[in-house]
C-alpha cells in the first residue's frame, strides 16, 4: 500500500513537472519568433519619432516613459530614491526607471532567477559575463539592433572596438550584451609598498617601472635584510590576486581565491599567435618558472605563510600596523586607506607600484582583458512588450545615458553647476564639499552616497578625457607611469562553444584547473618539491585532460575562425 | 541528609566546569568581539587592534547608525514580517499537525508521507520562483516573505508527536460533554498545547527574523526589505571582490557592521531567556514519541 502511494505521488508530481517544462519552451519559442520577426522588420521613418535622439545629441522623449531595471546596489552607497542621479536622468531625457534593487553580492542570482522565470525588467545592467544566459532565448542578441544606437556605433568605429567586442561573442556569432567600453585600458591591481621602508633598506624606487619579478624579488630581500623581519608580504585575496599578476607576465594563468574568485586562473589555456592555435600553458617551463618564483620567496620567508588562508581584512591589519611591507589592492583601495589614515605605523609612505615585469615582457596588464567593461543585457520582455518601434526608442534612450559624452559626463559627475563646475581647460572641478574617490578628502558629502553620481551601475566607459576626469593626481602619475614603460597585449580570441560543448569543457575544466591551483599552491609552499615532483603533476594534469582538452578547443576554434576573422 | 561527594565525582566536577566555562567563552566571544568593535574607532579595528575590550572608545557609530532612516524602515519591516510570519506559522502548524496526529484520521497513511516528502525534495529555486510571482502574485508583497515557508516540516513534526502524546481520553470526556472537533483543539488541546507553541514561537520567530533568502527572492521594493537583507550585504560584500578594471571593494567600516549586527541580535537576545526554559522541554516533549 505504502508504495503504492509514493509512486502515485511521485507519477504526479513528475507528471505535473513535465506540464511546467512544457509551457516554458512553449513561451521560450514565441520569443524566439518573435524576435526573427522583429529583426527583419523595416524601421520606423525618423519623422515620425516622438523623440529626439542622435550622436551627441541629448535623448529627450516627448511623452514621460519608465522602464524596468535592475540596479545591482552597492554597500558603500546604498541605493536611494531622492538621489539626485535619478532625477537628472529625467530632466533631460524624461525617462524615469522602474527599479529592482538587489545587493551587489546577490546580485547574479537574482539576475539567474529573474532571467530563466521569463520575468526580467527588461534593462539588465552590471552584467560581467553573459554566457550563463545566452541560451535561456530570454536575453536579446544585441549586436542585431546596435546599428539603432548612433554614439555606440560611433565609439565602436572611432575607437576600433571590433578586436575587443568579438572577445564577448557566443557561439552564434552575436553578442549579448551591450559592453561598456574605454577608449583607453587603464587602472587594474598592482602592489602597494611601503616606501619609507624600501628607500631605507636601500632599493632604488626611480627605475620601479621596469623592473622584472626578480628585481622585486631582490627588493623584498634588501628589506627583510634591513628589518631583520620575515613575512613582509602578506597579502589579501589568499594571494590570487598576486599570482595573476605574475602568471600574466609569465605567460600562464594563475589564481582563484576565495575572497574574489578566479583572479586569472581561467581554461589554463593561452594563445600562440604565431601557430595560431591554443595549448596548455600551465604544465610549461615558464609556468615552472613562475612557480620557483614564488617559492623561493616562500622559502626565504619574504612571503607570509598565512597569505594563502587569511581573510583580506587580516591581511590589511598587518599592514596598517606596520607588520608587513607589501599588500595587492587597485586604486581605489589605496585611495580609501589613504582618504581614512588606515595605516596607523608611524611614519608609514604608500607607494603604488606598476606590476612587474616578465618573460613575456613589460606588459600593461589592463590590457589583457581589452577595453570591454561589464555592461547590459536587454530581456527579450522588452522586446515582447514594447514592440519593436518602442523598443529601439529604449535602445536609444540606453545609447544616450550610457555611450554618448554627455551621459558619461552625468553618471559621473553629476549636474553642470551644482556638483561640479568646468574651468578653462574644460577639466572637470568637483565641488570641494563633496568626496570622491580621493578628491576632496576633508568633504563631508560624498558624490556617490549622498547623490548616486559616480556608482558602478552607470559611471563606467568611456573617452580617455572622462577617464582621467576619474584619476586625481596620484592615479593620473601612476597611469602615466605605466603608460610610458608598459607594453599593450595582444587579445586572445574567444573559444566560441556552443551549449553542448560548453559542457564538455566545463567537465574537463573544473576538476583540472582545481587540481592545477592546489598544485600551484602546494608547490609554493614546498608542499611539492619543483625539482622532484614537476614531471608527476604534469603526467597528472595530462591524466586530467589538459591535452584533451586543448584539443577540443583548438578544434572549436577552427570551425569559427570565419565569425572571427582569423 | 548530606552526602559527601567522592573524589572521583569533585574530579569531575572540576573539569566539567572548565570545560564549560570555554564551552561559555567560545559561544560569547563573537558577541564581546562584535560590542568591542562597535564601540571602537575604525582605525583600531582596521589595524587589528580590537580583541576584548573597546579601543579609543566611541559611540560616533551608533548615533551615525540611529540617524539613518533606512536602517529603521528595515528595521521596522523586520519586526513586523517576524511578528506576522510567526502568528500565521505556528497557527497553520498547529493547524496541520493536530489532524495528522491523530491515526483514524482517513488516508493518514498518504497524508503523513506527503508532508515529510516535502523535506527531502523541493521543487527548485526557479520553479518556486515563477509559483510564488508569477502564479500566486505575491512577488513584492508581504504574503512572499511570510507564506512559502510558514510550515517547517520539521517543525510540524515535533507538533504533531507532542498532540499524539495527550492523553486520548481527555478528548473522549470532552467529545461527551458535546465539544465538537474545533471545540476539543481549542478549548482542550490548545490551552495543554503552551509549551510546544512557545517553543513553536521561538523556533519561528528566530528563523523569521535571520530570513534573507525569501525577501531577497521575492522583494524587489528597496522599502520593503528587512534588515536581515542589508547585514548580510554588509558581511557579504566585505568579501566579494568584483574582479575588473573598475572593481569597487567594500569600504564600509567594520565598526559599522558590527553595530549593525549588534542592534540586529539585540531583540532576539532579549527574547531568548524568556522562552529558552520552553525549547528544551519542547524538544525533549516532542520527541517521546516519534
Amino acid at each position: 500500500m505504502k508504495k503504492k502511494v509514493v509512486a502515485l505521488t511521485l507519477s504526479l508530481v513528475m507528471a505535473a513537472s513535465m506540464a511546467a517544462c512544457g509551457g516554458s519552451s512553449n513561451s521560450s519559442s514565441k520569443a524566439d519568433s518573435g524576435s526573427s520577426d522583429s529583426a527583419s522588420a523595416s524601421t520606423v521613418e525618423d519623422g515620425d519619432l516622438d523623440y529626439e535622439y542622435g550622436a551627441d545629441t541629448t535623448f529627450h522623449s516627448d511623452e514621460p516613459v519608465t522602464y524596468s531595471m535592475m540596479f545591482s546596489d552597492h554597500e558603500n552607497y546604498p541605493m536611494q530614491e531622492n538621489w539626485r542621479l535619478w532625477s537628472a536622468i529625467s530632466e533631460k531625457s524624461n525617462v524615469s526607471f522602474d527599479l529592482t534593487s538587489v545587493a551587489r553580492t546577490d546580485y547574479g542570482d537574482k539576475v539567474t532567477a529573474t532571467v530563466n522565470s521569463g520575468s526580467a525588467p527588461y534593462i539588465i545592467p552590471k552584467i560581467y559575463d553573459s554566457t550563463p544566459y545566452e541560451d535561456s532565448g530570454q536575453v536579446v542578441a544585441i549586436s542585431d539592433w546596435v546599428q539603432y544606437m548612433p554614439n555606440y556605433t560611433k565609439q565602436v568605429e572611432e575607437w576600433g572596438m571590433e578586436d575587443d567586442l568579438k572577445t564577448i561573442y557566443a557561439a552564434d556569432g552575436k553578442y549579448y550584451r551591450l559592453p561598456g567600453m574605454w577608449e583607453d585600458a587603464a587602472g587594474g591591481y598592482s602592489l602597494i609598498i611601503r616606501k619609507d621602508i624600501f628607500e631605507a633598506a636601500g632599493v632604488d624606487l626611480s627605475k620601479e617601472a621596469t623592473w622584472t619579478w626578480d628585481d622585486f624579488h631582490e627588493a623584498l630581500k634588501k628589506v627583510q635584510a634591513y628589518t631583520g623581519k620575515d613575512n613582509i608580504w602578506s597579502d589579501q585575496f589568499q594571494f590570487g590576486c598576486s599570482m595573476n599578476l605574475a602568471a600574466t607576465t609569465y605567460g600562464v594563468t594563475a589564481g582563484n581565491s576565495a575572497d574574489g574568485g578566479d583572479w586569472g586562473l581561467k581554461d589554463g589555456t593561452k594563445f600562440d599567435f604565431d601557430k595560431n592555435e591554443f595549448y596548455f600553458a600551465d604544465t610549461t617551463d615558464e609556468y615552472k618558472n613562475f612557480l620557483t618564483l614564488f617559492s623561493e620567496m616562500y622559502d626565504e620567508k619574504l612571503i607570509d605563510p598565512e597569505t594563502f588562508t587569511q581573510d583580506s581584512t587580516q591581511a590589511q591589519a598587518k599592514f596598517f600596523r606596520g607588520d608587513s611591507y607589501v599588500l595587492a589592492a587597485n586604486y581605489q583601495i589605496l585611495s580609501d586607506i589613504e582618504a581614512n589614515n588606515k595605516v596607523t605605523d608611524e611614519g608609514a609612505e604608500l607607494y603604488f607600484l606598476t606590476t612587474p615585469s616578465g618573460p613575456k615582457g613589460n606588459l600593461k596588464l589592463s590590457t589583457a582583458a581589452g577595453r570591454l567593461e561589464n555592461g547590459i543585457m536587454i530581456s527579450q520582455n522588452a522586446l515582447d512588450e514594447l514592440g519593436e518601434e518602442e523598443f529601439i526608442k529604449m535602445l536609444r534612450f540606453i545609447d544616450w545615458l550610457w555611450y554618448s559624452d554627455e551621459g558619461h559626463m552625468l553618471s559621473q559627475w553629476g549636474v553642470e553647476g551644482e556638483t561640479y563646475t568646468l574651468d578653462a581647460e574644460g577639466n572637470v572641478v568637483l565641488n570641494s564639499d563633496i568626496y570622491y574617490n580621493g578628491f576632496n578628502p576633508e568633504a563631508t558629502k560624498k558624490l556617490n552616497v549622498d547623490y548616486g553620481f559616480g556608482g558602478g551601475v552607470f559611471a563606467y566607459g568611456g573617452n580617455t578625457q572622462v577617464q582621467l576626469s576619474k584619476f586625481t593626481e596620484g592615479e593620473k602619475e601612476w597611469n602615466e607611469r605605466i603608460n610610458a614603460n608598459k607594453e599593450n597585449m595582444e587579445l586572445m580570441p574567444p573559444i566560441l562553444a556552443d551549449e553542448m560543448q560548453k559542457e564538455e569543457l566545463n567537465l574537463i575544466k573544473v576538476p583540472l584547473m582545481d587540481y592545477v591551483n592546489t598544485s600551484a599552491l602546494e608547490f609554493i609552499t614546498g608542499k611539492r618539491d619543483l625539482s622532484a615532483d614537476w614531471d608527476t603533476y604534469v603526467k597528472e594534469c595530462e591524466t586530467q585532460g589538459s591535452s584533451n582538452y586543448v584539443e577540443k578547443v583548438n578544434e572549436i576554434f577552427s570551425d569559427t575562425k570565419d565569425v572571427l576573422g582569423y | 541528609m548530606h552526602i559527601k561527594a567522592s573524589k572521583g565525582y569533585n574530579v569531575f566536577r572540576i573539569i566539567n566546569t572548565i570545560v564549560m566555562i570555554l564551552v561559555v567563552f567560545i559561544t560569547l566571544y563573537p558577541f564581546i568581539y562584535l560590542i568591542a568593535q562597535s564601540f571602537s574607532s575604525d582605525v583600531a579595528v582596521a589595524a587589528g587592534k580590537v580583541t576584548f575590550f573597546p579601543v579609543d572608545f566611541t559611540t560616533a557609530t551608533y548615533k551615525y547608525l540611529l540617524k539613518d532612516n533606512k536602517f529603521f524602515r528595515y528595521y521596522g519591516n523586520t519586526i513586523l514580517y517576524s511578528a506576522l510570519g510567526t502568528v500565521l506559522s505556528v497557527a497553520f502548524t498547529a493547524l496541520l499537525a493536530y489532524p495528522l496526529s491523530k491515526e483514524k484520521l482517513r488516508l493518514n497513511k498518504f497524508f503523513t508521507p506527503f508532508v515529510v516528502f516535502t523535506m527531502y525534495f523541493t521543487g527548485g529555486l526557479i520553479p518556486n520562483y515563477i509559483l510564488v510571482t508569477q502564479w500566486l502574485h505575491m512577488g513584492n508583497t508581504i504574503w512572499a516573505v511570510v507564506l512559502p515557508g510558514a510550515i517547517s516540516t520539521f517543525n510540524l513534526l515535533l507538533m504533531k508527536s507532542f498532540f499524539a502524546g495527550l492523553p486520548e481520553t481527555l478528548e473522549e470526556a470532552a467529545s461527551i460533554d458535546g465539544l465538537g472537533v474545533y471545540g476539543i483543539f481549542l478549548k482542550i488541546v490548545l490551552p495543554l498545547s503552551k509549551p510546544i507553541i512557545a517553543t513553536m514561537s521561538l523556533f519561528y520567530l528566530v528563523g523569521m527574523w535571520n530570513e534573507w533568502f525569501g525577501p531577497f527572492l521575492y522583494l524587489d521594493d528597496d522599502a520593503l526589505k528587512p534588515i536581515a537583507l542589508w547585514v548580510r550585504q554588509l558581511v557579504e560584500g566585505a568579501n566579494s571582490v568584483d574582479v575588473g578594471s573598475t572593481a569597487e571593494a567594500s569600504s564600509v567600516q567594520a565598526t559599522l557592521k558590527s553595530a549593525t549586527m549588534v542592534l540586529t541580535s539585540l531583540p532576539i537576545i532579549c527574547v531568548y531567556p524568556f522562552v529558552q526554559k520552553y525549547f528544551v522541554q519542547g524538544m525533549t516533549m516532542g520527541a517521546v514519541k516519534g
